[in-house]
């Protein structure tokens, strides 16, 4: 085990290396850098941006401003933030959180709302239920997340029920929360309701079914046979969580990393940026190991490989 | 079932998460503040009386970049330094005119050279501590020290010679320019007054302290707010200053307000819909005409268009000398592009009006050039430009030997030999400015010039602008300076912001020599008269020229809940937060 | 989900490619077409009876002014009739020149707005109509090069197995460990926003595919491993039959299941994708115009409260995306019974 999961950290920190060199060749490949913002402010002269130029390392060669970046990787300080003048490690970890609260209540959601409405869709299958949840999930997953999220918000608006954007507690959770979760929930639905009906549908249920057992316990045993498809959905689900962030944060005003990441990214804050991109890259990689994990212990079959 | 319990404990355990992280804090507001600090004994209270308490909640798209004065240098940081701290002297925005403020009296000893200075007696830090002589002294020494890199090192000396202070006792100093320059009191007003005690013992430049993680107690100004708290990305709180050293007309020690707290939304949506709730109280320079439009119907709301602010857009082509590397149609492009007649014609040729009336529904001025209607020092009504009249620019492009080819539905603009008039626009990735974009590319193909606009991101295209150069013409928008000795980097030839053709060797054309002359010497008459002519020929070279086509001012707009009451909105940063210690509560309905 | 589930989708979807491929025609103008004195003007109501309740064959339209310098406008009794086959602007169409639009009014420089205008007097129904264009012709051209490079690799690293196969798969790991709205972001960033709106089609078509290519390739990987140890293909390998026709003839058309269904599954995912890069100011710039720009305009709250025309594209937008998802979940389920899917 412990073994198997060093193999696969080990496997990905080469992809991790060229990512951070992806990322940091594209900055440069474009006129302009984070001070050039200054080069049009008439009261910052062109001795003080020559200066803060050398000050932040952007007048090095290339080679030395990516290996600027891997020193202070090795510090733990992910380089520094040329905005707000400290370690972009302090900044980042400010903003995780906050990203970090939006996915675990959209896990939240899915596994409390999404999946018990896929299993009763499944157990009820062609009913008026059924059908219901099929259409409402459907229209979760065709809303545009940035349409979701103004809707969410004229609704807090108009009905008062959360306050309108920010993230000072709980209530103001809610609705990001909603719109972050909309599109991944909509599609467990689906997926559980699918993968449940083929499960019912295997003859060890038929048998079940025949010896008397209660319902509740068949539909236990099907589930259960039915989980591995969805635990391999919800590692791949975080990637898209951390991209729905950026909007939803935008939006409320929640301070994460996906709107640190664009910020950075549109601002030229070189040594953020990378950062950025690169712990993401490393929350869906840990995501789809934790799946592959879960399946293991779920399933003895998987183990055996 | 164990895994079912196993769920439920998680569960609990995450609500619990949940719910620790939304404990918030309220701060509740009493109407009467309890002042023992004593009043300083010469000040002249001011003319205002209004209702102490309340918190005044502020939007800002994003958060600053730091807290420290020296460092500020986008508006959102300056803004929280302006609240925060006072300068040497000040300049009122509301008046655009020097005031003394925190100094008691200063006066020329010779003239434009040598300043004497005196502070008001028992003018405090908010931390309780003395402001004296020694603090300017400190402050000076930062700014100048070689190991710093502030945002006033450069413009704070004068042909490469610092400025001297020299206390005379706790409250009495002389300050020392190194040649006559008449817009020395204009730069003292820049200086903030840094508390020396705060630094001590001072290790590093000093634009490396109070930054965004310092603590709120290791700061202390002179403004009439200090920072309280400062929440990574959410907010940040400043409460009233308690040794402040204005008062009003009951002598009652100012500012009004509480607390003024700064919401950091970037959504624009968000923050109208907030102010509209009564969550948010103020918003201003980020408010859109058309939501402001659309809050003049709103009973909770006041709306104030209160004129054109510095923030100028403008339309340039570029006149960089052609060099090698550069292909055979850049360099006819650029010889349209040096062409006056060419240039005046184009000027002649973009609806100004269209831009006002349909971009910005009314909410915008025409700009007759680089200095705006609503600064009050050196503005000239009667420039000779080129505005908008197309008959007049058809005319211009047929004087300068431009013929329209004949035939086909879109008549085709050619030049002298022969080929079709087209050039790149540039311009940053911006909604307002993309659509203006389109405004010009239609007005020109009304003519027969195809122009394509290029949007990018703002600093790629300054990147372009400043450094590559290769552009053709470019779209810009910018918060000009409202002091021509501020303006000198734009307009002298040698400037490293003369955008059009930045850092000349020497003056690429005779005119651009003259307002070299005229900007050299402005700075040494000291009769404001005399200066404000020298500044005004500057001006009608500019707009007889056209290096540039000024196009149109945003208006200052703001948008205040009905119960925000004594505020004076200036024409120039920082608009509604000029006077900040006069605003208050009204009465709460 | 049965007729009449079947019968929306092919509705939806048939009016939507229609209406994106011969948009130069049906729109009335050129989406960037200016006509500024009538901005935000509300849209036009078409009559065929008026005030008098008398009927006309030919529908018309009451000719409107503006009456202040805000965007107010009043109706006048002057009667414009719409012309069918009308001479417009020109445009390009199928390599050749053309000037016939659907319907316009040609007698009088009078606009005729069917959804409206916005600030600069741009027909919205123009600019509907060519959003759709470029939105779904960037989801399909998506779409094409995502399977394009997807199975090639794919089947590359599949057959040839080995060093090969270990190159592409890795690559193909850094690509899906990568959240895809950040490598989006990142080239999007840094690719400089180029002049013509083709070329930034160009460039989000190459963005989707960066995004799309890695689960397609591995997935083909994995078919093409278990059919190439399958009884016909050995047995044409025994009757001396090329890599390259094996591969084509024997394999690969076995695959085609998957990637029917792959295709409805990422055209939604694309068209949503474009529209969330706009929201973030790296789509598609003036004067051009996408789905994204359009719902950009829409989301705002002057579009809401005031000029409510301007939120159209949002219907258009989820109608399409649905009727798109509706079609995928109907060639999965086909799919799973190995059904044809038409």
């Amino acid at each position: 085990m412990v073994r198997f999961i060093g193999r696969r950290l080990l496997v990905s920190l080469p992809v991790l290396f060229l990512l951070s060199l992806l990322v940091f060749l594209l900055f440069k490949l474009i006129p302009g850098d984070y001070l050039s913002e200054m080069e049009l402010n008439p009261s910052v002269s062109k001795q003080q941006i020559d200066d803060l130029r050398q000050e932040l390392g952007l007048d090095r060669s290339l080679p030395e401003q990516y290996l600027l970046w891997m020193g202070n990787l090795a510090t733990g300080k992910l380089g520094y933030s040329f905005s707000q003048r400290r370690p972009a490690a302090d900044l980042i970890w400010e903003r995780l959180r906050g990203t970090a609260q939006l996915a675990l209540g959209a896990f939240l959601l899915i596994g409390l709302v999404a999946i018990p409405l896929g299993v009763i869709a499944a157990l009820r299958v062609g009913s008026w239920i059924d059908k219901t949840i099929l259409w409402g999930s459907l229209i979760g997953l065709s809303l545009p997340t940035v349409l979701a999220a103004v809707a969410f918000l004229y609704l807090a608006y108009w009905t008062r029920w959360v306050p309108i954007g920010g993230s000072d507690s709980f209530l103001h959770m809610v609705f990001p929360t909603l719109t972050l979760a909309l599109p991944a929930a909509s599609f467990f639905v689906r997926t559980t309701r699918l993968e449940l009906i083929d499960a019912l549908n295997q003859p060890y249920i038929t048998a079940a079914a025949a010896k008397g057992l209660p319902q509740y316990r068949i539909a236990w045993h099907a589930f259960r046979n039915a989980a591995n498809p969805l635990i391999s959905l919800g590692g791949l689900t975080v990637g898209g969580l951390l991209s729905g962030a950026v909007i939803v944060e935008k939006v409320f005003s929640w301070p994460g990393l996906g709107s640190l990441t664009v910020d950075s990214i549109l601002n030229r804050d070189l040594f953020v940026a990378i950062d950025c991109v690169l712990i993401s890259a490393l929350m869906v990689i840990l995501a789809n190991l934790a799946a592959d994990l879960l399946m293991a212990i779920n399933d003895p079959r998987v183990r055996q490989q | 079932m164990p895994v079912s319990r196993r769920f439920l404990f998680l569960f609990l355990f995450l609500s619990l998460l949940f719910l620790m992280a939304s404990c918030g804090s309220d701060i509740d507001s009493s109407s009467v503040r309890n002042d023992t600090n004593p009043v300083p004994s010469d000040v002249r209270p001011e003319s205002v009386s209004g209702r102490f308490g309340g918190v005044l909640r502020y939007p800002l798209p994003g958060e600053p970049e730091t807290f420290n004065p020296l460092a500020a240098r986008e508006s959102r940081s300056r803004l929280i330094s302006h609240l925060t701290n006072a300068t040497l002297l000040e300049f009122d925005p509301v008046t655009q005119t020097i005031q003394a403020g925190v100094v008691k009296s200063y006066n020329w000893l010779d003239q434009d050279q040598t300043l004497h200075i005196a502070l008001r007696e028992g003018v405090k830090f908010s931390d309780g501590v003395d402001l004296t002589t020694e603090d300017v002294l400190f402050t000076f020494e930062q700014i100048f020290n070689p190991a710093s890199n502030n945002v006033l090192k450069d413009t704070l000396q004068i042909d490469g010679s610092r400025i001297e202070v020299t206390p005379l006792g706790p409250l009495e100093a002389e300050i020392r320019f190194p040649k006559a320059y008449s817009p020395g009191l204009y730069l003292l007003t820049t200086v903030p007054l840094l508390p020396r005690h705060c630094f001590e013992p001072l290790d590093g430049p000093i634009e490396e302290y109070w930054t965004l993680d310092t603590p709120a107690d290791r700061f202390a100004g002179l403004g009439p707010f200090q920072l309280a708290s400062h929440e990574p990305g959410r907010r940040t709180t400043l409460r009233f200053n308690p040794h402040y050293w204005r008062t009003d007309s009951e002598g009652s020690r100012l500012p009004y307000l509480d607390e003024i707290v700064f919401e950091y939304i970037e959504d624009r949506n968000t923050q109208i819909l907030r102010l509209e709730s009564g969550d948010l109280d103020l918003i201003e320079q980020v408010i859109r005409p058309e939501d402001l439009r659309l809050l003049e119907a709103s009973p909770t709301i006041d709306t104030v268009d209160a004129g054109p602010s510095a923030n100028l857009i403008f339309f340039w082509f570029n006149q960089n000398p052609v060099d090698s590397a550069d292909s055979g149609s850049t360099a006819h492009q650029r010889e349209w592009f040096s062409n006056l007649k060419f240039r005046r014609a184009i000027s002649c040729l973009i609806s100004r009006e269209t831009i006002i009336r349909n971009i910005f529904l009314g909410l915008a001025s025409e700009a007759s050039g680089i200095i705006p209607a609503s600064n009050l020092n050196w503005f000239t009504r009667e420039l000779e430009t080129f505005r908008y009249d197309p008959e007049r620019g058809r005319a211009l492009l047929r004087e300068a030997g431009f013929t329209w080819e004949e035939g086909g539905q879109n008549r085709v603009l050619l030049d002298g030999i022969g080929r079709p008039v087209e050039f790149e626009l540039l311009t940053r990735a911006d909604e307002v400015l993309g659509n203006i974009a389109a405004v010009i590319q239609q007005d020109l193909a009304e003519v027969g010039i195809r122009v394509s606009i290029r949007q990018e991101e703002l600093r790629a295209a300054i990147g372009r602008i400043m450094g590559t150069r290769d552009y053709d013409s470019a779209l810009m928008n910018l918060e000009f300076p409202t002091e021509p000795a501020d303006m000198r980097s734009v307009l002298m030839s040698s400037g490293s912001m003369h955008i059009w053709n930045p850092s000349q060797e020497r003056p690429a054309s005779q005119w651009e020599g003259r307002v070299d002359d005229l900007m050299r010497r402005q700075v040494e008459v000291s009769d404001h008269k005399e200066r404000f002519e020298l500044f005004r020929e500057v001006q009608s070279i500019l707009a007889d020229q056209v290096p540039f086509t000024p196009l149109v001012n945003r208006n200052v707009l703001v948008a205040k809940r009905k119960q925000i009451a004594g505020l004076e909105v200036a024409l120039v940063f920082p608009y509604s937060l000029s006077r900040a210690w006069q605003i208050y509560h009204a009465d709460d309905q | 989900m049965k007729r009449s589930g079947l019968l929306f989708i092919w509705i939806t979807l048939g009016m939507v490619t229609a209406g994106a491929i011969f948009a130069p025609f049906l729109a009335p103008y050129q989406p960037e077409d200016q006509a500024r004195d009538f901005f935000y003007a509300p849209p036009t109501a078409v009559h065929f009876f008026d005030e008098q309740g008398s009927f006309s064959v030919r529908p018309f339209i009451y000719d409107y002014a503006r009456i202040s310098d805000r965007p107010l406008y009043r109706a006048t009794q002057e009667k414009l009739f719409l012309e069918f086959w009308v001479e417009g602007a020109e445009y390009r169409w199928l390599g050749a020149t053309w000037d016939r639009h659907l319907f316009g009014v040609s007698a009088s420089k009078k606009p005729v707005f069917l959804l409206g205008s916005d600030s600069l007097g741009r027909d919205q129904l123009s600019r509907l109509l060519y959003g759709m264009r470029f939105s779904l012709g960037v989801g399909l051209a998506g779409i094409l090069f995502t399977l394009l490079v997807g199975v090639g690799l794919g089947s590359l690293a599949g057959y040839a197995g080995g060093i090969v196969d270990t190159l592409v798969m890795r690559t193909c790991d850094l690509f899906l460990s990568l959240p895809g709205l950040f490598l989006v972001l990142g080239l999007r960033a840094v690719v400089p926003l180029e002049i013509s709106t083709a070329t930034t089609f160009w460039l989000i078509v190459l963005i989707f595919t960066l995004i799309g290519w890695g689960s397609v390739t591995r997935v083909i990987r994995g078919q093409v491993l278990t059919l190439k140890e399958r009884q016909h293909v050995l047995a044409a390998k025994v009757i001396g039959a090329s890599d390259w026709r094996v591969l084509i003839h024997h394999i690969l058309p076995l695959t085609s299941n998957y990637l029917v269904v792959q295709a409805s599954v990422l055209l939604p995912l694309f068209i949503l994708g474009e529209i969330t890069l706009s929201f973030l100011g790296v789509g598609v710039q003036e004067p051009g115009v996408s789905m994204g720009t359009l719902l950009n305009t829409a989301t705002s709250l002057q579009a809401l409260a005031q000029f409510r025309w301007l939120t159209a594209p949002v219907v258009v937008i989820f109608l399409t995306v649905l009727s798109f998802n509706l079609l995928g979940e109907r060639l999965k389920a086909l799919d799973r019974v190995r059904a044809r899917w038409w």
